[in-house]
């Protein structure tokens, strides 16, 4: 059920991607390369429909980062064509405060390497490339305003899953395919293990759920635990906050959100 | 029906922008006469783009107005069908599709059936039509419906009902339900094209948009079927295109001698039946 045709897939985000270049008149992309499996997979998308020279990777590694996520960026940087700056983010973070817990430190530097992307983007005239997915989009496994934060969301109606079928269509290297994803806040920390399941059971259920629209129960009925069921469906509400624009207080008789209502490409129309 | 050539064209428009939309369909329209083309059909709402929202009455014009000159003068030698949002005389925008040719509005359609049900809104902004009528032009008898109608046969049937020969149908039909075969909303409605021109008898020609608005990606894919069921060309996915199709009059002839599916309509049954249900 999670199949889908990559070609397919590869020429409509291809489409997308120019659309959002050409209608804002920006000279490419920029993204934050991580080495891992999404950030991977939209370079590949971006420099396969923009060429590899208007797109920028950004590797932003802090000292606790693995060395692997670092050789990982260059690896599909090299393997792509694209240039790629790098920005070691210690200091920032440091300057800032020394004695974080792991999530608040988390947070900090998916939202410090959002900094420096939408400046590097202004810089040279790039739009943002976000590369979050379905599946961590759903379960709120992202920093609002961090990692979340980007002008254009490429593979956001992909679950993670299939976002490894398409990094096997763009040929990808193995060895970012076949690593456990991590957002490499801490040694050996894992999505999977800290989601406490396996992407491959949670995109089945949010299949179920989200895009069959079955209810909790008969997705129970279809061979899954009530407690992987409850779990997850708390964790979609739960996390609903940051998948909206923040409530704006209606005052006034025309308010933006509730009855100004208008399309992002309303902006490029002049 | 005489024999026709006509143009399809897969057409982009930009959005909210309809100098710049009126321009290229002119220049579409050119190019299609000078390769013999009689008609030209664009996809719907392509004078202004789809997600109107709350630009849906600010952007609706009359058919009469200054901003579509351009097209109807461009249709001195060749027919054009567009789509625009419709400013009524009640003030409420329809969307409707115009047949313009030799300078002069030929035939006007109001979306019957504006869906207003997941990804679309357009009852929110948009009124709806209530005629279902087919009209004369100068090579046969056509009848015009828009996207979602297509999903509702029995506008097509009233439509061969009342005569048409040649049904078109612009769209602006977002991709969605990838599969692995594909979109599944491509399979729907080359199915529904299919059955609407097999079953009714008529040529049945569909023009979808291409382009992005926001994350929506038109899919093209324009399709189009002969009265005996046949393939008249299938367009790409995504990409824009003029296609120029060649529908000969004396198939309609020869599908309803092979086969009496239009004769066989029971249209006093029909209206009895949907009487009864309605007084229900």
């Amino acid at each position: 059920m999670l199949d889908i045709d990559t070609k397919r897939a590869e020429k409509i985000i291809g489409q997308f991607i120019i659309h959002h270049v050409e209608s804002a008149q920006f000279q490419g992309a920029v993204l934050g390369l991580s080495g891992g499996l999404d950030s991977s997979v939209v370079a590949a998308l971006a420099s396969r429909v923009l060429g590899s020279e208007r797109v920028l990777g950004i590797l932003m590694p802090y000292k606790f980062s693995s060395s692997e996520s670092t050789e990982h960026a260059n690896l599909i940087a090299k393997q792509l064509g694209i240039r790629t700056k790098t920005f070691d983010i210690t200091k920032i973070a440091e300057g800032y405060e020394t004695n974080l817990d792991k999530l608040r430190l988390g947070n900090l530097l998916a939202r410090l390497r959002m900094c420096i992307v939408f400046d590097q983007s202004k810089a040279e005239s790039l739009i943002v490339l976000g590369t979050s997915n379905k599946t961590e989009f759903l379960l709120g496994y992202t920093t609002w305003y961090g990692d979340m934060a980007a002008g254009i969301y490429p593979i956001a109606d992909f679950y993670k899953t299939q976002v490894r079928m398409l990094a096997k269509h763009l040929g990808i290297p193995q060895v970012i395919i076949d690593k456990p994803p991590t957002a490499d806040l801490w040694p050996d920390q894992t999505d999977e293990s800290e989601i406490g399941n396996s992407y491959e059971r949670i995109d089945k259920m949010l299949q179920l759920l989200v895009d069959g629209r079955l209810s909790p129960k008969e997705t129970i009925q279809k061979g899954f635990s009530e407690q992987e069921v409850t779990r997850l469906t708390k964790m979609v509400i739960k996390n609903q906050y940051k998948r909206v624009m923040p409530p704006i207080c209606k005052i006034s008789a025309r308010t933006i959100g509730y009855d100004f209502n208008y399309i992002k490409d309303w902006s490029t129309s002049l | 029906m005489k024999d026709i050539k006509i143009a399809i064209a897969q057409f982009a428009p930009k959005f909210a922008d309809i100098n710049a939309n009126v321009t290229r369909q002119v220049e579409w329209a050119k190019e299609a006469r000078e390769k013999g083309a009689q008609i030209i059909v664009f996809p719907e709402l392509s004078i202004t783009g789809y997600c109107l929202k709350d630009l849906s009455l600010d952007f609706s014009l009359k058919p009469d107005s200054e901003k579509l000159k351009p097209i109807l003068e461009a249709s001195e030698d060749i027919a054009i069908i567009t789509s625009f949002p419709e400013l009524g005389d009640d003030y409420v925008p329809r969307i409707s599709a115009a047949m313009f040719y030799k300078n002069r509005l030929i035939h006007l359609y109001q979306k019957i059936h504006p869906p207003t049900d997941g990804m679309f809104q357009e009852l929110r902004y948009f009124g709806r039509g209530d005629q279902i009528r087919a009209f004369d032009t100068s090579w046969g008898r056509m009848g015009l419906v828009i996207c979602r109608d297509l999903w509702h046969p029995e506008e097509a049937f009233i439509l061969s009902a009342d005569g048409a020969e040649l049904i078109i149908a612009p769209s602006a039909i977002p991709a969605r339900g990838l599969s692995s075969d594909g979109f599944k909303i491509t399979t729907s409605f080359e199915m529904l094209v299919y059955t609407q021109a097999f079953a009714n008898q008529v040529y049945f020609l569909l023009c979808n948009r291409v382009g992005f608005e926001d994350g929506i990606g038109f899919v093209g894919s324009s399709v189009g079927y002969s009265p005996e069921g046949r393939m008249l060309y299938k367009m790409p996915e995504f990409d824009e295109k003029l296609e120029i199709i060649n529908l000969e009059g004396h198939r309609l002839a020869s599908a309803r001698e092979k086969a009496g599916f239009s004769r066989e309509r029971r249209l006093d049954l029909f209206e009895r039946e949907i009487k009864r249900i309605n007084n229900a």
